[in-house]
């Protein structure tokens, strides 16, 4: 791989990073504010954010996924692949793990909640937050 | 004599387990597929892992646009025509990034598309959700779980997943013989298919056109172009064939 491929891929990479923090800091930060001003105005952001943070993160996939193709040899490229391949099976597990935590959690309080299609919409907004 | 078939409450929703069955038998189906083009398995990963990301954002972000962000994440749900616009965007995303697989990763995808559709449907007829228009003709259904109680309604999800799977054995068989052009074919069939049911849907009474159909129609359209394009780049539609 010569230096310039290098230089390339170094820097896919690195907005790779910024495109998947970024985000996540805005999320953390926006709910901080959130909670100091009103727990009311939430509902009204967090969708929104919602696409903000998802498109910022595909983004930041997607730009993974250009250095891995393009630059077949890069270690950065690599590495962040596994990366990021991590972070997306850990959120499918503890999404899971949630979820079946939440239905066990609702059945024992109410049975008439058990049935409900809303219960399953938490495990995938906490996959794509 | 008219029979009504009363829906049982379930002790745990059946719903996700169709929902991410889909995703597991399409994902599946579309690898194996990908592995007979000789795509490399690297690619098919990543490909795999854009396509479930990108669908189930689209799923969620499609109905966010469609109430202007007025409603929350939660009260949204699914839209599964937000998620094959997702699944469809990943396959061109990824189809420009490894130009030498293109054609294989987007009608490896279109495939299984229907199929994906006809699976996740039968979750929804078992909760009650995108139910069709007030019936009591055979096989009319009435929910009465704590969500969804209903009087009779016509079973549109079944007939959806009949449909659906349908397609998907049409678009298999086209798959299998090599046949040309199965991109605009299976996305035609899918969205006139989407189109026409959608009129026996409870959320479509009341309108002329629901945003689903309008998002059909877009689809309609952009299936032609395709098709108008590759005959033109053959040559073939001024040779009239």
């Amino acid at each position: 791989m010569s230096e310039q491929d290098k230089r390339s891929c170094n820097l896919i990479c690195i907005m790779s990073i910024v495109f998947m923090v970024v985000p996540m800091i805005a999320d953390a930060g926006v709910s901080i504010i959130n909670a100091f001003i009103s727990a009311n105005t939430s509902a009204n952001i967090a969708a929104p954010l919602f696409g903000f943070t998802g498109m910022f993160q595909l983004t930041a996939i997607i730009l993974m996924i250009v250095a891995r193709v393009k630059f077949p040899q890069s270690v950065f490229a690599k590495v962040l692949m596994w990366v990021y391949i991590a972070l997306v099976v850990l959120a499918i597990i503890f999404t899971i793990l949630a979820a079946i935590l939440l239905i066990v959690a609702c059945s024992a309080c109410s049975e008439t909640l058990s049935g409900c299609p809303g219960m399953v919409l938490p495990i995938f907004t906490a996959l794509l937050g | 004599m008219t029979t009504t078939i009363l829906m049982p409450e379930f002790t745990v929703s059946p719903y996700p387990y169709f929902f991410m069955g889909s995703f597991v038998v399409a994902l599946a189906i579309a690898s194996a597929m990908l592995r007979r083009d000789k795509i490399p398995t690297q690619i098919i990963v990543l490909n795999s892992m854009l396509v479930v990301l990108m669908s189930l954002f689209g799923a969620v972000m499609y109905g966010l646009i469609r109430s202007g962000f007025s409603k929350g994440i939660l009260e949204v749900g699914f839209s599964s025509l937000g998620g094959a616009i997702g699944l469809l965007l990943a396959c061109v995303i990824m189809g420009v990034i490894y130009p030498e697989g293109k054609n294989s990763l987007i009608s490896a995808f279109i495939v299984v598309l229907p199929l994906m559709y006809g699976i996740s449907k039968i979750g929804c007829f078992s909760i009650g959700c995108c139910r069709g228009i007030a019936y009591d003709g055979p096989l009319a259904i009435r929910y009465h779980n704590y969500v969804t109680q209903t009087g009779s309604v016509f079973p549109i999800q079944i007939v959806e997943s009949i449909t659906f799977m349908l397609i998907f054995s049409v678009a298999y068989t086209m798959y299998r013989k090599k046949k040309e052009l199965i991109t605009p074919v299976v996305l035609a069939l899918c969205s006139i298919g989407k189109f026409s049911l959608d009129f026996l849907r409870e959320e479509h009474v009341g309108k002329v056109l629901s945003t689903n159909q309008v998002v059909c129609i877009i689809f309609l359209i952009i299936s032609a172009l395709i098709y108008i394009i590759y005959k033109a780049k053959k040559g073939d539609i001024y040779n009239g064939t």
